[in-house]
């Protein structure tokens, strides 16, 4: 249960398939240190092209460089973030608001942190929180750069969240995952059924977690970087069945509509209204976003 | 640490108002609200001031770029030299387009947006031809911190 033909034959199964697909690099405008015009005038200058990404708020495809952008000063000022173009799309559905405490549960390496925090132009709380101690680093690094002053990042699985005492508006569960083969060129190499099923069962344990330190009437953002359906929607049908949660339909005009049938097994419609992003048809990574409200 | 790193480059109180506190060796500037959560260990918290280690100090770029809008004692930099800087690399005459301070001064390095990248410390007077400022912090620490991990 492995290797490129056994992956290829579930995605066809599911209605995907595996493409090649060389990623553009992309950046988010941090909204908190310039605006959109002056850095594009700026790197315009320095000879990069920029294209809008057409289904986010401040993100713009790098068309050509000369220079790795992940190392000039513009970068190092905090006025971009470099962040996948669907990666970009999970805290635009959550929609922070500046007087709200959000919980980002599995912060590294900080993209969402930071893009959380600018939406909430740097009011109201995050509480960051991340497990391994030697990606916390890196979000720390980005919190600072990107002149974040409205977040607290501890050192803490998002499993013992109870403990942090706090109960928030709403959550984003960014999940550990298996994740997809556009991002990983080894990742057929690497990936087995055993694997998956073991992120699975560390991702309903976040849920459940989160889920109870979620408001009543709160929102929880579910996304993964995965193209398994058992990291997905059949989580997200153990969540329907499970939790005190029901699920809301995500508006994007991009991804496909949640699978409501898996190798034959039906799922509950509402699966319908979270979104899938097969490569082939998006030319992003592999992603998949859950938009539910707690009851 | 933190108000005698502030006192090199001036004699304004520029952290007036701000409740500091001191994480792991860290400074932060913090709210009312987020005092409360320091007794939990943050690793992170408010505004990030800077790190201490042994004897030294190692400002934020928020504190460094407060610091060059209210410091007299800065020099700024031409592109070539903004980009060897960021680099760790010490500055020669050439890179220096505003000269300003005295051998055994610090000063904030600037780039021509007005920008701070770091400081350093004039070892030679402005028209010599080997070094003049020794880069003792610039911002491309952000990429050797990531480096290392």
């Amino acid at each position: 249960m492995e290797g490129m033909k056994f992956f290829s034959d579930r995605y066809e199964a599911l209605g995907g398939k595996i493409v090649p697909l060389a990623l553009k690099d992309s950046i988010r405008v941090n909204t908190l240190k310039t605006s959109h015009e002056k850095l594009i005038h700026r790197l315009n200058k320095n000879g990069v092209i920029l294209n809008e990404i057409p289904f986010v708020q401040n993100g713009y495809f790098v068309e050509r460089s000369k220079f790795s952008l992940g190392a000039i000063n513009e970068f190092l000022q905090g006025y971009y973030y470099i962040q996948e173009a669907a990666a970009q799309i999970p805290v635009e559905v959550l929609d922070p608001k500046p007087s709200e405490i959000i919980l980002d549960a599995c912060s590294a390496p900080g993209g969402k942190t930071t893009q959380i925090a600018q939406h909430m132009k740097n009011k109201g709380m995050v509480i960051a929180l991340e497990k391994k101690p030697h990606r916390i680093i890196s979000v720390k690094s980005n919190l600072e750069r990107c002149g974040i002053t409205n977040t607290v990042l501890f050192p803490a699985d998002a499993r013992e969240a109870h403990l942090s005492g706090m109960i928030f508006d709403k959550v984003l569960l960014d999940a550990p995952c298996s994740g997809n083969y556009v991002t990983d060129p080894s990742w057929f190499q690497k990936r087995t059924m055993e694997g998956i099923n073991n992120s699975v069962q560390m991702q309903r344990e976040l849920l459940k977690a989160v889920v109870a330190v979620t408001k009543k009437n709160g929102l929880i953002i579910y996304s993964t970087c995965s193209l398994e359906p058992e990291e997905n929607e059949l989580n997200m049908a153990w969540a329907l069945k499970e939790l005190p949660v029901k699920l809301e339909k995500i508006d994007l005009p991009i991804g496909d509509s949640g699978l409501t049938n898996v190798f034959g097994k039906e799922l509950p419609k509402e699966i319908s209204y979270c979104r899938r992003f097969w490569p082939h048809k998006t030319n992003t990574q592999g992603f998949f976003i859950a938009k539910l409200r707690t009851w | 640490m933190v108000k005698e790193f502030v006192k090199f480059f001036t004699k304004k109180n520029i952290l007036e108002g701000m409740d500091i506190a001191l994480v792991r060796g860290e400074y932060y500037s913090v709210t009312s609200e987020q005092r409360k959560l320091l007794p939990k260990s943050p690793f992170y918290i408010g505004q990030y001031l800077g790190r201490r280690r042994g004897k030294d100090f190692f400002p934020s770029l928020f504190l460094l770029n407060l610091l060059a809008k209210e410091s007299e004692k800065k020099i700024s930099i031409n592109d070539k030299g903004e980009w060897l800087f960021i680099c760790g690399r010490d500055l020669f005459a050439k890179s220096i387009v505003v000269k300003h301070g005295a051998i055994g001064e610090l000063v904030l390095v600037l780039n021509k947006y007005e920008e701070c990248l770091g400081y350093g410390s004039i070892i030679a007077k402005f028209n010599a031809e080997h070094t003049v400022v020794k880069n003792l912090f610039d911002i491309g620490d952000f990429l050797r911190r990531e480096r290392k991990n």
